[in-house]
């Protein structure tokens, strides 16, 4: 497992059966990404963030081990 | 599937993936609900000044809720704000209307009333009652427009 930026299988398979703490690494990990995706003129913008880990946090349990559709 | 590795890997990968085009395509969906939001406001000092819109609503209606009947019974002026109980009050006859005042705004008894037109107590009760549903009659009458006589 050579990338570090990755996060440990194990996480995933405790998000993808919807555990609160799993999700919350994920949102942490996530949350620098998130936080450059809601930049708007140069600061973040607290709505689009919102808005986006909340959408974040619906699609983590559409995520399929075996053939996934997104 | 055994849980290889590489199997363990892969999936890594994917959800990586996963995520990061969950969360582009969710910033892109925000900007446009942004976007979309933008475009259908308008700013108040446009509004206030093009004047499409009252901030506050005007004094006449705080003023004059309703529309007012002044009726003048034994020198004393009532104002009323049903027109049609005010119509059929002004119909009806003068001594009828008098002890329908005093009983109902003057909250005399009746048995004063009754002192004050030489009638006993249970007269001036009937009256009251009588009155009341001429009133009753007279006033469905002007509500429903239609033209027929009672007698007292």
């Amino acid at each position: 497992m050579g990338n570090p930026n990755l996060l440990p299988y194990e996480t995933i398979v405790r998000v993808t059966s919807g555990e609160p703490e799993a999700v919350d690494e994920v949102l942490r990990h996530y949350s620098k990404r998130i936080r450059i995706a809601a930049i708007e003129n140069g600061h973040i913008d607290r709505d689009t963030e919102d808005s986006i880990k909340q959408r974040l946090v619906a699609a983590l349990f559409k995520f399929r081990f075996d053939e996934q559709e997104v | 599937m055994a849980c290889t590795e590489a199997y363990k890997e892969h999936i890594m990968y994917t959800f990586n993936g996963f995520c990061k085009v969950v969360i582009h395509n969710a910033a892109i969906t925000a900007w446009h609900d942004q976007h979309r939001r933008h475009k259908r406001k308008i700013s108040l000092e446009y509004l206030t000044e093009e004047k499409f819109y009252p901030l506050g609503t005007t004094e006449e209606y705080f003023e004059s809720p309703y529309e007012e009947y002044p009726i003048t019974i034994c020198g004393q002026t009532v104002i009323l704000t049903n027109g049609e109980l005010a119509a059929a009050l002004l119909s009806l006859p003068e001594r009828n209307r008098e002890i329908i005042f005093l009983y109902f705004f003057g909250h005399y008894t009746q048995r004063e009333i009754g002192e004050m037109y030489g009638r006993c107590r249970s007269t001036t009760g009937y009256q009251i009652r009588r009155t009341l549903k001429l009133l009753q009659r007279k006033m469905e009458v002007l509500s429903h427009g239609e033209s027929e006589s009672f007698a007292l």
